[in-house]
């Protein structure tokens, strides 16, 4: 009888393990600010159906680290989760997009951008007033804090995500770190706005050395992304997102041999800077860029949007 | 008799381990609403196109 009671409680503590489990994720950062900045880009998550032939692809490439989490709570389950370091500095997440549940989950393959909030409720019904969409309501991931995964009004998906402990410092991106994020919409003045309602943030727009205009958003003084008309035929609106490195071309030589494809092949960015897009493996987009920090010298900030 | 109920339970309690291993219930309530990828819709080609201007940090 003792024995059986044993199991019984064994059977209610598994079926209601599902229903009361909790992803628990380590923070953005090894060393957490204390603070947030709203409007940040803070974390790059990667969905892939092709978890294996992506950490090859990565680690080739930029020298990318993968540290699976392991096991959770002592029941056998391991947790859907890598955690991805460029020389030791924790820069995104792994998801396989095969152990979602979903049908089709090469369909799911992209990069997901998680931008910081400070009061994740409030953003997610700005959202929702601004013509967004909510597809994961605000969720407690443990020490990372609470998350939510959001459409704007023209469907690009992002995060939003109130950290616990606060957002990784403000640094130079290093080589292999991600440099830079953009929303690749149909509507950028659309998009302007729809970016103003979330984080305080505000628009702006850059002039190019050759008098062109980049369209951009930024909180607390600082420049957090862009927002670009989608260049691409047929690609519907989403994020972008670039990483930094030093030997575009080398780099781009490598991508088919390693799976991948080249999307969009080396060009310039301003008189100084290179950029070029690629597809990993499971066809998430992903661009790269130089960096040298000069090219702001040709280009000024003009004004906001709410000029 | 009580041996074999023993034996079945063990059984089912082995099982729902397994069951637990192979489900990810608690990552899929987060990222299992992710919606479908822009890229997917490009197909497979060897490249969109030279002639194609991205964006990229300028300041």
């Amino acid at each position: 009888m003792r024995l059986i009671c044993v199991f019984a409680l064994a059977l209610v503590y598994l079926l209601q393990g599902c229903a009361s489990s909790q992803l628990r994720l380590p923070s953005v950062t090894d060393a957490p600010s204390g603070y947030r900045q709203a409007g940040k880009i803070i974390w790059h998550d990667l969905i892939t159906h092709t978890p294996a032939a992506s950490k090859r692809f990565y680690h080739k490439l930029f020298g990318w680290e993968f540290e699976d989490l392991g096991l959770d709570f002592g029941l056998g389950r391991t947790v859907n989760y890598t955690l991805i370091r460029n020389r030791g500095e924790l820069i995104g997440g792994m998801v396989d997009a095969n152990l979602l549940g979903r049908p089709n989950p090469e369909q799911l393959s992209q990069w997901l951008v998680a931008m910081s909030v400070d009061d994740i409720a409030s953003e997610v019904s700005a959202a929702l007033s601004n013509g967004g969409k909510v597809l994961t309501p605000p969720t407690d991931v443990a020490e990372r804090g609470t998350i939510a995964l959001i459409e704007d009004d023209q469907g690009a998906m992002l995060a939003l995500l109130q950290t616990r402990d606060g957002d990784p410092i403000d640094t130079e991106a290093r080589t292999g770190s991600f440099l830079w994020d953009e929303v690749w919409t149909e509507d950028v003045e659309r998009a302007a706005v729809f970016y103003t309602g979330l984080a305080n943030l505000e628009a702006g727009i850059f002039v190019m050395a050759n008098g062109s205009g980049y369209r951009h958003m930024s909180s607390a003084g600082a420049a957090r992304f862009g927002i670009l008309a989608t260049p691409i035929e047929g690609l519907s609106p989403t994020w972008t997102s670039y990483v930094r490195v030093e030997q575009p071309a080398a780099i781009l030589a490598q991508v088919t041999g390693l799976g991948g494809r080249v999307l969009v092949p080396l060009q310039d960015r301003g008189e100084v800077e290179r950029v070029a897009l690629l597809a990993g493996p499971s066809g998430a987009g992903l661009a790269i860029q130089t960096w040298s920090g000069q090219i702001d010298i040709a280009s000024r900030q003009l004004r906001g949007a709410r000029d | 008799m009580k041996h074999a109920v023993t034996q079945r339970l063990l059984k089912l309690f082995v099982f729902l381990l397994f069951l637990g291993h192979v489900t990810a219930c608690d990552d899929a309530r987060v990222y299992g609403s992710v919606g479908v990828s822009s890229y997917g819709g490009l197909g497979g080609g060897s490249r969109v196109g030279g002639s194609i201007s991205i964006g990229g940090r300028i300041r």
